[in-house]
């Protein structure tokens, strides 16, 4: 079936997102990766929704878990943390958000150039 | 294939390495993931209602927290009670028990690193994880046979068990503090023997020390003028609430000028022993304050309700989260509330319906710490000329050899120090503290205290009827050649601890006539008293005592407000009310125009170190000038400074309130006599008139070049500084402005700007015995150990203004008002319902 870019970045967010939630969840960040690397091999729409899809869906996915949590409590929380490691708590969590990002991306990257090789073979 | 088409999966695959680089190298990965990272641990700051169902929880357990942030447990057993505490405890605390465990353990380094060595290494070398196993062990193989110790066996395995039930609990919802999440480890599991390491970290906060090699070294140098300098009786104190204030006991006296002459093969060990004692205490965090503490009961008949008031305010290190954890624990045979340590599950202090009692510290005997010299040959010791098997422990890596008298502490060659230290004898006080808990009056009270050991502690007690104290504990007696237990003795054979004082002979009173009692860490016995129990260098000054009387004495009607704003604002120093008067006289005539201004502010000052007095400033930094003045050069003069700057370290007066400096009891009462008497020999050949005109002049020199416009108040420089528990400077609270010194129940030593106070009152509490749900308390710190909690300081404020919080009281969760609950933890039984 062939889609428009609009609705395969959309169906790729959602993939990322939903998949990247799970992942998340078993406590073994570089698993989320997959999440952008499925959503790639799944929708197949080149680099730049693959990349743009996988890092938004990076970030909705944190985003989403730290709706999950008393997130009013958070910002003292990454405060006080920053305060030990000498950071402060706003680099720490853009810094969160980025490496979640960061690895959707990277899996999408991967996943969009294997979809690339798999076409030419 | 295309160069570029490759450039994308590529920079997909360094951004991987980057991040796995990044995990590798730092904790960020770990402690940023966000379902198992820190951002999880904000669910346990979320105050609410909850239902937590556990494995191993036999009964159903009601948690209130009041408005306050105080946990009320309400349990059908005491084995669900104690696993209670256990869960909720390390819930808010686990860090610091666990911090607690290891420190007591010696096994600093598992958790900190190899910087903790020396520290670890001295630890196990005291004999404290020796002893907390052998504490442990004892109860095990007499909890068939003694109450008491299968009283404590349940409840330890209980508290151990919900601790531990906590541990599996934060890991499996990836909540573990934060400590260990950025240190990269798991908590370790908690046993009763921790618990009795921490038994035996508190026994060496109060009772551990190197007063006995300190007056080695100085009797080396100074000989008998070390009997001026520190002095077997004081000559300023008027009240002992044991008695004995009658002559002094010749038999005593003789004991104490018969100090036992070292070689140089011993002093140099000396030293060695007070540069470990200095730089790898045995306690690592800085609990360590002079032990000031408040006690005072007042009998019905001069209270405003008829019924006794007791008072108690026990002074420790402050820290961060603080050392006491606030609890009423209710089940059946049980219902209590108070103060219980981390890693301990029984009220320390505290009351119930029928008895309320605190703790100070006695300070007698040389705090319990004794040296003997002994002779070791290859692997023995030689006791009466007969050589013995040393006894080898090898603990946590280390190697501890002990003989008949305790742990070598050091060793040159075939001489040895031996510690022989009262927390190294198999005891359970923890044990004693759960019979307390649910005492119901004086008789059983004291019954239970007749197997306390230590730390050495005046108990007071009061009931709706009638008031006691009593300083039980294991006090020895020697025997033999029996020179001076205040120094190093002789460890061949020739002196001997022969037993200890008899139960019915230590300090002790019930209903004075008086109608109060004070024990203030002031010697509780007179000069009298038939059994040698330690030196002035060994109690506190008295002052803060003496003040203590003076106020109840001209009190005759005492309510429990007026005790709240005696013990929380009243800034009255003794030392000052007795000092300045003699001190106006020697400033009489001197035309020096400074000398003139503190002359007058002190003649109008009411002795109160309030925080905008000027005259307090005054005073203090006299005092100060005066004591160095006065014993400064004469320990210059006789050598002692600096030879021994970095083992006895230099003292300054008021307990050491000068930076970098140590106190002295002995000495700040050596410089009130010498106010008071008008010389300052054998210390200074100086006139006082001179020495004071100096000391002035010095005073109102600093103060004057510090603050030109004259507004050297006294707040200016004394506060109170509550440092974080595990160093952590940003999440100090403090300096906070507030009045008192040494000499005043909120005691602590220091001045600011550079050595602010780190200690004082730290639960301070006001029980009610007409009715104890109307009592009073509060401790300067917070229920949780998370700086980003609410409750982390949130009663410091309160503890500054001397606002006491009500001691809700109430005995079933039922009873509780919904607008005194802040929230309710429900803990089941795995698999049961609510």
């Amino acid at each position: 079936m062939k889609i428009n870019s609009s609705v395969g970045f959309v169906v790729s967010l959602v993939i990322v997102v939903a998949l990247g939630l799970a992942l998340l969840y078993t406590g073994i960040w570089y698993l989320v990766l997959f999440s952008g690397l499925v959503a790639a091999l799944v929708v197949r729409k080149g680099y730049l929704i693959s990349t743009l899809s996988g890092f938004l869906g990076g970030l909705v996915a944190i985003l989403v878990v730290f709706l999950s949590l008393p997130y009013s409590h958070i910002g003292a929380l990454m405060s006080e943390v920053g305060a030990i490691a000498g950071i402060s708590s706003f680099v720490l969590i853009a810094l969160m958000f980025l490496i979640n990002g960061g690895l959707c991306v990277s899996g999408a990257l991967i996943g969009t150039f294997i979809t690339g090789v798999i076409r030419k073979n | 294939m295309k160069k570029r088409s490759v450039i994308a999966p590529i920079v997909g695959v360094m951004i991987i390495v980057l991040i796995l680089v990044m995990g590798s190298f730092t904790p960020l990965i770990s402690i940023l993931n966000p379902s198992t990272g820190v951002i999880q641990n904000s669910r346990d700051l979320v105050v609410g209602n909850s239902s937590i169902s556990l494995p191993g929880l036999t009964d159903k357990v009601v948690v209130v927290q009041d408005k306050y942030g105080v946990f009320h447990f309400y349990a059908p057993s005491t084995g669900a009670l104690y696993y209670a505490l256990g869960f909720i405890q390390a819930k808010e605390r686990l860090q610091e028990i666990e911090v607690f465990g290891l420190e007591g353990m010696g096994q600093m380094h598992t958790l900190f690193g190899n910087s903790y060595l020396n520290y670890d290494r001295f630890q196990t070398l005291t004999g404290a994880p020796v002893t907390a196993a052998k504490d442990w062990q004892s109860i095990l193989n007499n909890a068939s046979t003694n109450a008491t110790d299968l009283l404590t066996k349940n409840a330890m395995l209980s508290y151990a068990s919900g601790v531990n039930e906590y541990i599996n609990y934060s890991e499996a919802h990836h909540t573990i503090p934060l400590l260990f999440k950025l240190l990269g480890v798991n908590p370790y599991y908690w046993t009763p023997v921790y618990s009795y390491a921490v038994q035996e970290l508190m026994t060496q906060q109060l009772e551990f020390g190197d007063d006995g090699l300190q007056f080695a070294v100085l009797y080396n140098t100074l000989g008998n003028l070390t009997y001026n300098l520190l002095p077997t009786f004081s000559p300023v104190q008027n009240y002992y609430y044991g008695g004995y204030s009658g002559p002094v006991n010749q038999t005593v006296l003789k004991i104490s000028h018969n100090t036992f002459p070292i070689n140089s093969t011993v002093l140099s060990m000396a030293k060695n022993l007070l540069y470990q004692f200095r730089y790898d205490p045995p306690t690592y965090f800085n609990f360590s304050t002079s032990d000031h503490s408040n006690e005072i009961v007042v009998a019905g008949n001069r209270t405003t309700t008829g019924h006794p008031l007791l008072m108690g305010g026990p002074v420790l290190g402050f820290s961060l989260p603080a050392i006491w954890f606030q609890v009423q624990l209710v089940a059946p045979g049980v219902d209590v509330y108070g103060v219980v340590l981390p890693g301990a599950p029984s009220v320390i202090i505290g009351y119930n319906q029928n008895i309320s009692w605190t703790l100070t510290d006695t300070q007698a005997i040389s705090s319990g710490t004794f040296f003997f010299t002994q002779q070791i040959v290859g692997d023995s010791y030689i006791w009466n000329g007969t050589a013995y098997p040393l006894h080898t422990y090898r603990v946590n890596g280390f190697v501890v050899n002990w003989t008949n008298l305790g742990p070598i502490m050091e060793q040159n060659g075939s001489t040895a120090i031996v510690m022989d230290w009262v927390g190294n004898i198999v005891s359970n006080e923890i044990g004693v503290a759960l019979q307390l808990n649910s005492a119901k009056n004086w008789t059983q009270f004291r019954n239970y205290l007749s197997s306390w050991v230590a730390p050495y502690q005046n108990f007071a007690f009061a009931n709706s009827t009638l008031i006691a104290d009593i300083s039980p504990s294991y006090y020895p007696i020697f025997g033999g050649t029996l020179y001076n237990p205040a120094s190093i003795m002789p460890g061949n054979g020739t002196e001997f601890i022969s037993g200890s004082i008899p139960y019915d002979r230590v300090p002790q009173a019930v209903n004075p006539s008086s109608g109060f009692i004070v024990s203030s860490n002031q010697r509780q016995v007179g000069p009298g008293y038939p059994y040698w129990y330690g030196i002035t260098e060994s109690f506190s000054s008295e002052y803060r005592a003496q003040m203590e009387v003076n106020y109840l004495s001209n009190h005759s009607t005492i309510s429990e407000n007026s005790l709240i704003n005696f013990q929380g604002t009243n800034y009255t120093d003794y030392q000052a009310q007795v000092a300045v008067p003699h001190i106006l006289s020697y400033l009489q005539g001197s035309t020096n125009v400074s000398v003139e201004r503190a002359y007058s502010l002190l003649k109008g000052w009411n002795y109160n170190m309030t925080a905008d007095s000027l005259a307090a400033s005054v005073w203090f930094f006299t005092y100060m000038n005066l004591f160095n003045n006065t014993f400064i050069p004469f320990l210059e003069q006789h050598g002692v400074l600096p030879q021994y700057n970095s083992t006895l370290g230099t003292q300054s007066g008021m307990g050491g309130s000068f930076p970098n400096t140590s106190g002295s009891a002995s000495m700040d009462i050596d410089m009130l006599n010498a106010i008071i008497t008008g010389t300052a020999a054998p210390f200074s050949n100086a006139s006082m008139k001179t020495l004071t005109i100096e000391s002035v002049t010095q005073a109102m020199s600093f103060l004057e070049e510090r603050y030109p416009s004259g507004n050297y108040t006294w707040g200016k420089f004394y506060g109170f500084l509550f440092p974080n528990l595990f160093g952590l400077s940003e999440f100090n609270v403090g300096p906070i402005s507030k009045g008192g010194d040494f000499n005043t129940p909120n005691d602590a030593s220091g001045v600011g700007p550079n050595n602010y106070p780190t200690g004082g009152q730290s639960w301070e509490m006001v029980v009610n015995m007409s009715n104890v749900s109307r009592s009073y308390g509060v401790y300067p710190g917070g229920e949780s150990e998370n700086p980003a909690s609410p409750l982390y300081s949130n009663y410091v404020n309160d503890w500054i203004n001397g606002t006491y919080l009500p001691l809700l009281f109430y005995q079933s969760s039922s009873s509780f008002p919904q607008n005194d609950t802040m929230d309710v933890t429900v803990l089941t039984p795995e698999g049961g319902s609510l």
